[in-house]
């Protein structure tokens, strides 16, 4: 058994109520008003069946779409049944915690008590300052969420709470290193990871930079990062490659060659892939939650996870395997056709790793 | 960028690597995904993206 798994749960599907230029599921968010809601049974049955993966540490993380759309009575529901399936009397052993990826525009007192009180860890998407996030992060009218998160995370911070946040590398950003780097610590996020912008099938050709103006960005915000010094704001890109330097490995999925293994997604109409990523692409469904366990669906599934994590010949005797774990299955399959492609974000990471190790070498 | 051996930040990165090597555990455990859930601090992380 493994020992820790997270299950990604999609309590809207893909539905959202921002419509994102770069977004990688496209512009589901024309659908709010049809959205689905998962319903009290699916919910349940999650928890419960969960439970089953008895000796693992558990994360359910709540993603999207936006997951808050769902309404503040659907995560109660789901606390309460979590609750019922994991304190009285069960035989789990390991530990629980509630995640939620969200985009903050729909948060309010209420939901920031609810979260509070049920210990919720929270990470949202900032892309830096006004300019750079509202060229992208916008609603459907066009208009710039910028605002609204900053407004939430300091409602959140106010809390005394951490926040994480994704930045997506963009168009808009990329020749504000400083600028952006600036932003996000004086925005309240307490840690930071960079996304690269995809060349996804749904995603804006327009908002992708180059690959040399991206490195060149990240090269830039690792300096600024290295000179501040300060370990109180982490940022992900950087830690996972000084990590590797240290004698550890990376903290995330696509940077660990098994990472795919610890995740199962659960859309709102029971169906279950391995990721979210895969969501609405039926050759990945792996199951559903009405008809099989998820322990039984996982099992059923190792032929495909052992799929996903396949490592591309030439990856095999480079110097940075463990350091980027050859990216993103899903992005590999996407852009080059087939899992053991090599990731295509291999230059980008390359620049940026020798980058690191060469100002560091000193320390290690 | 200071070359000097007392970065703050690699410190802090060599002792949460050393705490998580000690306790042996496997290579899958504790990976996290896309987003960034709070990997916060020097004493050993102890959110969402860490070696707790």
């Amino acid at each position: 058994m493994r020992e820790k798994m997270t299950f990604l749960i999609l309590p809207v599907g893909l539905s959202c109520n921002i419509a994102c230029k770069y977004c990688y599921h496209g512009c589901v968010s024309k659908n709010i008003k049809k959205y689905e809601r998962m319903s009290d049974e699916i919910l349940e049955k999650i928890m419960f069946n969960a439970r089953e993966f008895e000796t693992c540490d558990i994360d359910f993380l709540w993603h999207g779409g936006e997951p808050l759309l769902a309404g503040i009575d659907h995560f109660k529901k789901a606390i309460k049944f979590q609750s019922k399936a994991f304190l009285n009397g069960s035989i789990f052993s390991g530990k629980v915690r509630n995640v939620i990826q969200s985009n903050m525009t729909l948060f309010n007192k209420k939901t920031c008590d609810f979260l509070m009180k049920n210990k919720f860890i929270i990470s949202t998407s900032i892309d830096g300052d006004k300019d750079s996030h509202d060229a992208n992060r916008i609603f459907s009218d066009g208009s710039g969420t910028h605002k609204n998160v900053l407004k939430s995370i300091s409602m959140w911070r106010n809390k005394g709470e951490p926040i994480g946040a994704v930045s997506l590398i963009t168009k808009s950003n990329v020749h504000k290193a400083e600028q952006v780097y600036a932003e996000l610590k004086a925005c309240g996020i307490t840690s930071c990871n960079f996304h690269f912008c995809g060349q996804d099938e749904n995603s804006s050709i327009d908002t992708i930079p180059t690959e040399k103006e991206t490195t060149d960005f990240l090269k830039k915000v690792f300096d600024l990062w290295m000179a501040d010094d300060e370990p109180g704001f982490p940022i992900r890109n950087f830690r996972n490659v000084l990590r590797v330097l240290s004698g550890g490995r990376p903290m995330d999925c696509t940077s660990n060659i098994n990472g795919c293994y610890g995740f199962m997604s659960i859309t709102s109409n029971g169906d279950v892939y391995p990721c979210h990523r895969y969501v609405e692409r039926k050759d990945y469904c792996i199951g559903n939650i009405l008809e099989m366990s998820l322990l039984e669906i996982y099992n059923n599934a190792k032929d495909m996870y052992k799929n996903l994590c396949s490592v591309n010949k030439k990856c095999t005797t480079c110097e940075w395997l463990n350091t980027c774990g050859n990216g993103c299955a899903y992005e590999r399959l996407i852009i080059n056709g087939s899992f053991d492609s090599i990731d295509p974000d291999c230059f980008m990471k390359k620049e940026l790793f020798e980058h690191i190790k060469e100002k560091t070498i000193d320390h290690f | 960028m200071s070359n000097h051996q007392d970065s703050k930040i690699i410190k802090s990165i060599k002792k949460e690597v050393a705490l998580s090597n000690n306790k042996k555990q496997p290579n899958d455990k504790n990976v996290a995904i896309c987003g960034d859930l709070g990997c916060s601090d020097s004493s050993g992380c102890s959110t969402y993206c860490s070696e707790s």
